[in-house]
């Protein structure tokens, strides 16, 4: 199939070969001469067009002939440029920043249009200051909140890690900072992302539709690309917020750039929410290096190092976070091929000290990974990406040693899993014809469990049973164990991708599939994912997930800028893994033998209405949806969970509706408004209570068959922009905010236990934030 | 490039736990049946003791317990019938309880017969229980730091009841035939100057699992986003006459050793 593909393309790249020319370059912004990306460039009054790439440079092949090409980018002034396209050309081109006085609509035509056309669907874009005007709890702009507000996009609850897209779990969304995964994309269970916001230049959330290029998540790809630096001066900014401040410094460095960011929250955050002098606090430092060896060639150093610790009294400290370094080489081969090697080293690690019980315990997961793509633009209608990607593994499930000599713990090391994974794929775009383009790709993997000693086995291979007579699940006695060689697992799995784009004059209709496999699972057994919840890899009793996503949509914009998007998916996940009643999941050297496989299905319907232009602009998004569990069993006449039935999964919304204002009416003052409203959480009420070893235990009914209440919640926020600043140069700025303005008590969780004083039952409702004013100053220079 | 920031001040208004009122849904009434057959580390005769009640509305105030339903054990061609000491409490003593002999109990209520069969699981001494000065989430706490040696020969799990509905599981798999020494947190409602009986107990893998998911359960893990998503407990007990209504609770065989522990004002 791949080798037909492949004539097809190289055909149709000669066909029109003799008649066309390429014009190609980079993007820059006239003042800090930082690339940029996704900016959209094409030939007036043409159907051709494109976007720059994920390093800020473009290539076009067009007919022979004279043009006027478009470049044109949100927060920068639009630039035509004249040419007469006769050979193939290098064009770099830089932007100049709107000013803010100059807000007056600008020239769209048929740009927004271009993207409109585009072959592909469900992906958000969003620029870094887009998501610095939106308020946030605790005056801290946070990419993770923003993209919540988009149809489709939620998370678990306050206090939950990550985000859930499309009824996928948080483990299913790959979140790539500078093409490196990070495996945890929160900072204090949460409260934060570990995204620097003003270290960033871009943001890509694929919901479906996911190109060839990215695999291995089930659920959704988050790129996320940190900025070079400016090349032109050194420059600053930074801010000082309530809990938390920031700085940033950048500027060139010998042929290149350098930038250097750093974010840190004082120490006594979470005090009042444990009514205790504990500590709670993070910190993170983002940095990145570019050097021009060349024309043709550059490098980019990259790096994020982020560490929360949370601490009760010194007698538990509990210290986790990611490590990235990532090192890239840009090739601009010739106007039509640029290519692109990564070497990437990314960590985990999560280590708790609980003094009281007397040890220490550092768990993680590394892993390196070597890849190399290349884009090739091959005709006016038809340019491909390939790419070959290996990434090793190594998962460390808990390294224990005693804190003092008398803890009586021993020293033990948990089992540690090895895996590799390579993978290659193929992606095309092409226009069929002057209305319908496509863009279909295939993804090759191939995932290895490495040889590791004591893997277990176990009876019929099943390392689960299920007790009759006691009707519930058990854990398979092992029978012996594996011998290194034969503790290996091999799966190989092709994945189509595909998007239809049949484009009308002012609207598009559009329809994608993907398959995406997943060879890691994150095991969690808590009501909201923590840092503890257990990475382990697929192998001989874990099969990989895998999710076929189908997705229809329509997509229409108008002039003004106003546009309105509407999409439906469904999507099928087997082999998502759900634990057994009563399972242990911290340092068990098996999980296999806790784990039922089942599936999950989500469907939905998400609208999206934007306007983009005037004093008044916004979004407002809606979504109405179902995500759903069912675990069968193992085939012994057993029940399964929830006796086979389906049942909410734990990140089930019915109705999302969320929206977002801004209003500018002068150059000084900017405000902008959020409102989210959703269906409670899937939780498990009790359902009676009764006496066991003179204790009251609260009686739970059938999984997540009752709901938490409806979620709703109204955030404000200021920008004042002072005419006159404190320093000549520097530019300053207010920014005042307060979340949850009628400060309602959103449930994160309610818990159900003994009121001590009275010895009577009680719900008790965990609220994490009610209103909370705050206020940022932030300046740069 | 050296420039000042400004100081900016700080209203906070942090959101915490509070009780509501929550309709929740109603289940039929359950049996649950508490049974402990237990006899001192290395004593050769021990005691059963079975508390029978049903499942109560949630915010209820009081444990309907059942009486006058017959409790019996039945081991190699013995049967002992155990007698109700008060209200929902049976009790049967002297019983001769060795190694790898087969209980079998056998409670009936209005005619629905429910049985479980278990072995006994050893355990092992508490060497001490003497308090300390730490606390970890409040000053009110009471520290009892508490030692006791695993025996690398015998079981690998232990439940221990602290009292005042403050149970605690724990397992050897890090600490296998040496000497545990650990601290446990009583909150302010713990009476000083009390002589305490703390209980250690074997148990089986099974017993532990149950216990762990009951702790957490009764709200004794704290509660709140990081606790563990909760469903219907089920023990070891079942109802012959229909395997589907199976009854709450636990039958347990165990070695148990008790030491007063006595709190004093700090």
């Amino acid at each position: 199939m791949i080798r037909y593909l492949l004539f097809i393309w190289i055909s149709l790249g000669v066909s029109s070969y003799a008649q066309s020319y390429s014009l190609s370059g980079s993007i820059t912004a006239a003042d800090t001469q930082e690339t940029l990306l996704g900016v959209t460039v094409y030939a007036q009054s043409t159907a051709l067009g494109t976007v720059t790439n994920n390093y800020g440079v473009y290539s076009i092949t067009l007919p022979k002939g004279d043009y006027r090409i478009v470049f044109q980018n949100l927060g920068f002034e639009t630039k035509v440029m004249e040419i007469a396209l006769n050979s193939d050309q290098t064009l770099n081109v830089s932007l100049t920043p709107k000013s803010e006085e100059l807000d007056e609509v600008v020239v769209t035509e048929d740009v927004e249009r271009i993207r409109l056309r585009a072959p592909e669907m469900s992906v958000a874009r969003l620029s870094s200051k887009s998501i610095q005007q939106t308020p946030v709890v605790l005056g801290e702009s946070d990419i993770l909140k923003v993209i919540q507000l988009l149809p489709g996009v939620t998370s678990a609850g306050e206090g939950a890690s990550g985000f859930n897209v499309r009824g996928g779990g948080a483990d299913q969304n790959l979140i790539l900072l500078d093409e490196a995964t990070v495996f945890n994309s929160s900072h204090l269970f949460g409260f934060f992302s570990v995204f620097n916001t003003d270290a960033i230049k871009d943001i890509q959330l694929f919901k479906g539709g996911i190109p060839a290029t990215y695999g291995g998540r089930a659920a959704s790809v988050l790129r996320i690309d940190q900025k070079e630096g400016a090349k032109d001066r050194v420059r600053f900014n930074g801010g000082l917020g309530v809990v938390s401040s920031r700085g940033l410094v950048e500027g060139p460095l010998g042929k290149g750039s350098f930038l250097i960011a750093g974010r840190g929250t004082y120490a006594h955050l979470f005090l009042k929410a444990f009514d205790n002098p504990n500590i709670a606090y993070f910190y993170d430092l983002n940095t990145k290096i570019t050097l021009s060896i060349n024309d043709k060639n550059r490098l980019l150093l990259s790096g994020y190092f982020g560490r929360d610790v949370v601490a009760f009294d010194n007698t538990f400290v509990n210290t986790y976070g990611n490590t990235v370094v990532n090192l890239r080489w840009n090739t601009l081969f010739s106007n039509r091929v640029f290519g692109n090697l990564s070497l990437i080293y990314s960590d985990y690690y999560y280590g708790l000290a609980l003094d009281f019980v007397g040890f220490d315990w550092d768990s993680g997961i590394q892993n390196l990974n070597l890849k190399y793509d290349l884009s090739y633009n091959i005709s006016e209608k038809l340019s491909i990406e390939t790419g070959i990607q290996t990434t090793y593994y190594n998962f460390n499930p808990g390294f224990i040693r005693p804190l003092t000599e008398s803890s009586g713990f021993n020293d033990n090391q948990l089992q540690q899993k090895f895996a590799a994974e390579a993978s290659m794929y193929l992606s095309a775009e092409h226009e069929l014809s002057p209305s319908l383009a496509m863009r279909y790709g295939v993804r090759l993997n191939q995932f290895n469990r490495l040889a590791q000693s004591g893997l277990e086995r176990y009876e019929k291979n099943q390392p689960i049973t299920y007790n009759n007579t006691l009707d519930i699940y058990q854990e398979a006695m092992p029978i012996g164990t594996y011998s290194k060689e034969e503790s290996t697992a091999s799966f190989t799995n092709i994945e189509p991708r595909f998007t239809l784009a049949y484009r009308t004059q002012k609207s598009a209709w559009k329809a994608s599939y993907q398959r995406v496999h997943q060879y890691l699972h994150l095991i969690s057994n808590t009501a909201s994912p923590t840092p503890l919840d257990v990475w382990t890899t697929s192998g001989k009793y874990l099969q990989p997930q895998r999710a076929d996503q189908w997705a229809v949509g329509y997509a229409t914009e108008r002039e003004n800028g106003n546009s309105f998007e509407v999409e439906s998916y469904y999507k099928i996940t087997k082999n998502r893994y759900d634990y057994i009643d009563g399972a242990e999941l911290v340092a068990n050297e098996a999980l296999e033998r806790v784990l039922l496989a089942g599936k999950g299905r989500a469907y939905g319907l998400e609208f999206l209405f934007k306007k983009t232009q005037g004093a008044l602009t916004g979004l407002v998004a809606y979504t109405l949806s179902k995500a759903e569990q069912q675990t069968d069993g193992i085939g012994q006449n057993d029940p399964g969970i929830n006796n086979g039935d389906w049942y909410n999964a734990p990140y089930d919304k019915t109705h999302d509706l969320s929206m977002s204002i801004t209003y500018k009416p002068s150059k000084h003052w900017e405000w902008n408004a959020n409102f989210v409203a959703q269906t409670g959480q899937p939780v498990t009420y009790p359902i009676g209570q009764y006496e066991f070893m003179g204790t009251r235990v609260p009686n739970y009914g059938k999984r997540n068959a009752q709901r938490l209440p409806f979620y709703h919640r109204l955030d404000v926020a200021a920008t004042l922009t002072p005419k006159k600043n404190v320093m000549k140069k520097a530019k300053g700025s207010w920014v005042f905010g307060i979340y949850n303005l009628y400060n309602r008590r959103n449930a994160a969780t309610i818990s159900f236990k003994e009121d001590r004083e009275t010895g009577k039952n009680q719900a008790y409702r965990l609220s994490i934030f009610g209103i909370v004013p705050s206020v940022t100053y932030n300046i740069r220079f | 490039m050296k420039k000042y920031i400004i100081i900016i001040g700080l209203f906070l208004f942090w959101g915490c736990e509070d009780p509501i009122d929550l309709e929740l849904p109603r289940a039929e009434q359950n049996v649950v049946i508490d049974a402990i057959l237990w006899r001192p580390v290395a004593a050769s005769t021990g005691t059963l003791e079975v508390v029978l009640s049903e499942t109560a509305d949630f915010y209820g105030d009081t444990v309907p317990y059942i009486s006058q339903a017959n409790v019996s054990l039945t081991y190699g061609n013995t049967t002992v019938i155990a007698q109700e000491v008060e209200s929902g409490h049976y009790k049967a003593e002297n019983i001769l309880v060795s190694e790898n002999e087969e209980f079998t109990l056998t409670v009936t209520v209005k005619g629905i017969e429910y049985k479980a069969t278990e072995t006994l699981v050893l355990s092992t001494t508490i060497d001490a229980i003497t308090q300390g000065e730490n606390t970890v989430f409040s000053d009110e706490e009471v520290e009892a730091i508490v030692q006791f040696t695993d025996r690398p020969e015998i079981g690998n799990y232990y439940v221990m009841d602290f009292g005042y509905n403050n149970l605690f599981v724990t397992r050897d798999v890090f600490y296998n035939g040496n000497q545990l020494t650990f601290s446990f947190y009583y909150d302010k409602f713990f009476p000083k100057n009390t002589p305490t009986p703390v209980h250690l107990m074997g148990a089986d893998k099974n017993f532990y699992t149950y216990m762990q998911v009951l702790i957490s359960h009764a709200g004794q893990d704290g509660g709140g986003p990081f606790a563990t998503a909760k469903s219907t407990l089920r023990g070891n007990i079942q109802n012959t006459n229909n395997p589907n209504v199976f009854p709450l609770g636990y039958f347990r065989v165990v070695e148990r050793d008790t030491f007063i522990f006595t709190a004093t004002e700090n």
